[in-house]
């Protein structure tokens, strides 16, 4: 009965005209970025933040949410009809996806991937809705210890998922926690590693950080790598799958609408992982694997519902505990911070309104999806055909005024200049730039309740021992540490990961 | 024997988190370190900059014993371009005005590409001129002055 009372207080919300008319904007936007390879919703998001300022905060989060899982519809369509993935999340799809528009069934693939978004989208948002207000009030009765190993186990599992080596993963997080106590510190009142620029006494934002290792390292490789995308002519004729395709599809849309809900609660899981992973599943378990890689539609529809499940998902980390879970949610944090309201366990009970509109967003939101999608399919594919050299002056002059506007000063901007030159030097170098983000975001968290709990425990580290939740909490974050490290498994980490 | 220098993007990765954490011990070398009670500014970072640096040693030693792994490789330097116009547009903003700057930042970054045609360039700085004085200077209200103030 609260649940529903709290149901319609979301719908009254999100259907009033501005925050319809957001949701609407947010999920065009992120199909449109969705659809363009080369621009992903990280750097979308970074180059929005500032100026969702003037927003209401339930309006501005409805937005930025509408893009993120909005170029999760987007990217399947690049991936179909083009073999590019229009976001890295659809990578997988192209396997599948783009054989059968080669075979002339491009249409029910795309509406399969639509529909399985869509499902998928609507499932885990349910099932958001439903595990969130619960978990916030465990979340509530957390301690200093608790908050700390939490961080750690969540640290931790973005390492052990993070694709790449593990090493890697590890410096990038260690890293991303030393450049979040750039600035003065609260407690004593020093002010670290500001170089003497009084900019940086606030500490770094958020914004130039994920600007300049996303959106201009993008940018940078992007023109190097110097890819012309061919558009090759496929008439897209018979949107509507065949009663069949449904029947084959429907297994797949559940299997991975579950996996994806999971995946995406796990810090740094998210939606890459869940498509591959899904993939993985679809293909040992269908009767005739050999028809993977030639047109499978299970090979669509499992991995867009995995990911669509897994970016609706990754909310309920941030709304119930207050930790990102990737680079997309420490944006989201990052947003919500600038709104003045500090994501947490309390954010449900303090501010309903904010959390249910979000929920009743996402329904319409992807309702919104399927109708942009399906039938304006036309319009998306032109939009492929207009060339990146006329694209990224455009996206650059965005992130300028973004950045700049964060602070109104110029220094932000240079900032961010300097950390697309680290971002570039951090794929060359093969190391992946999201846990860094999330390194970053977390930093001052864990500092603070690392400073918190010790002193209640009079400087003794068995603190984190003797409570029973943070003891629980760490040991799973040793036995995922241990897992991980482990030869066998490592291999077929490694294997499902270049999959 | 010869040494010769490794390209592995182990050993360069590495190297370059071992930079990271030597500096950051350097610049932190006079913070208060306060006790695990009290921790005071220095403790944390002082803790993760060990952190960078054991594990980036890790790393560099990984790079140098391995076999065949893969190479950095660099491509060209055109790229860079765009950073130099965001950089110019950056210092132009103020005493030049908005639109100055926009122009400024899609021509520089048009030679980035290297495939950019003048007249394309020409409309498109225009259009976004246009877009973004009527969308964040007007609609969103931005402090950013459209022309220099004389």
């Amino acid at each position: 009965m609260d649940f529903i009372t709290n149901l319609e207080i979301g719908f009254m919300a999100a259907l009033s005209p501005m925050n319809l008319a957001y949701c609407f904007l947010g999920v065009l936007l992120g199909t449109l970025i969705g659809v363009l390879p080369g621009i992903g919703p990280v750097a979308t998001i970074a180059m929005l933040v500032p100026i969702t300022y003037g927003l209401p905060p339930s309006t501005a989060l409805i937005m930025l949410a509408g893009i993120y899982y909005g170029s999760q519809y987007g990217g399947s369509t690049t991936a179909i009809l083009v073999n590019l993935p229009g976001e890295s999340t659809s990578v997988v799809t192209c396997i599948d996806g783009y054989q059968m528009a080669r075979q002339g069934r491009a249409g029910p693939a795309l509406s399969i991937a639509a529909i399985g978004s869509f499902v998928a989208g609507c499932l885990a948002t349910l099932i958001l809705a439903m595990l969130a207000p619960p978990l916030a009030d465990v979340a509530l009765s957390f301690g200093p210890p608790e908050y700390t190993s939490l961080m750690l186990l969540g640290l931790i599992s973005a390492i052990v998922l993070a694709t790449g080596s593990i090493a890697k993963a590890i410096c990038m997080i260690v890293l991303g926690l030393l450049l979040g106590t750039v600035g003065t510190d609260l407690n004593t009142g020093f002010s670290r590693f500001t170089f003497g620029f009084g900019e940086l006494s606030e500490g770094i934002d958020f914004v130039v950080i994920a600007m300049g290792l996303f959106a201009f390292t993008e940018v940078i490789v992007n023109l190097e790598r110097h890819e012309r995308r061919e558009v090759s002519e496929i008439i897209v004729k018979g949107l509507l799958p065949s009663a069949a395709d449904l029947k084959q599809s429907i297994g797949a849309i559940v299997r991975g609408t579950g996996l994806g809900s999971i995946l995406g609660v796990l810090p740094g899981g998210g939606s890459l992982l869940a498509s591959f992973g899904a993939y993985s599943i679809e293909k040992k378990l269908a009767k005739d694997p050999s028809r993977f890689g030639h047109g499978a539609i299970e090979g669509v529809a499992g991995p867009e519902s995995a990911n669509n499940a897994a970016a609706q998902t990754s909310f309920i980390p941030l709304l119930t505990l207050g930790i990102p879970s990737n680079a997309v949610m420490a944006l989201m944090a990052g947003a919500l911070i600038i709104q003045g309201i500090t994501p947490g366990p309390h954010v449900i009970s303090s501010r309903p309104e904010l959390f249910w509109a979000v929920i009743a967003s996402m329904w319409i939101g992807n309702l919104m999806l399927v109708v942009l999608n399906l039938p304006l399919i036309g319009i998306w594919v032109k939009l492929l055909k207009v060339p990146y050299r006329l694209l990224y002056p455009a996206v650059l002059m965005f992130c300028c005024v973004g950045v700049y506007s964060v602070n109104n000063g110029e220094f932000d901007v240079l900032l961010t200049v300097l950390f697309g030159v680290i971002g570039y030097l951090f794929i060359k170098l093969g190391c992946e730039p999201a846990p860094l983000l999330l390194g970053f975001i977390l930093g001052p968290l864990i500092e603070e309740n690392l400073r918190r709990s010790l002193l209640l425990s009079r400087g003794d580290v068995m603190i984190f021992l003797q409570r029973p939740l943070s003891l629980t909490l760490l040991i799973l974050a040793a036995v995922l540490l241990v897992v991980a490290i482990l030869p066998t498994i490592r291999a077929q980490r490694e294997e499902v990961l270049r999959e | 024997m010869r040494l010769t220098i490794p390209r592995s993007q182990d050993f360069w990765s590495g190297i370059l988190f071992i930079v990271i954490a030597a500096i950051a011990l350097y610049v932190s070398r006079d913070y208060p370190m306060g006790t695990a009670r009290r921790m005071s500014a220095g403790y944390f970072p002082t803790l993760l900059a060990y952190t960078l640096a054991i594990v980036g040693a890790y790393l560099a030693v990984r790079g140098v014993a391995k076999g065949s792994q893969e190479a950095v490789q660099f491509g060209s330097m055109r790229p860079f371009l765009v950073l130099l116009a965001v950089i110019t547009f950056a210092l132009l903003l103020k005493p030049a005005g908005f639109v100055a700057a926009t122009i400024s930042l899609v021509f520089i970054s048009a030679a980035a590409s290297g495939e950019s045609r003048l007249l394309e360039m020409l409309i498109a700085a225009a259009a976004l001129n246009i877009f973004a004085v009527v969308v964040f200077i007007w609609g969103l209200g931005l402090p950013l002055s459209i022309f220099p103030i004389w």
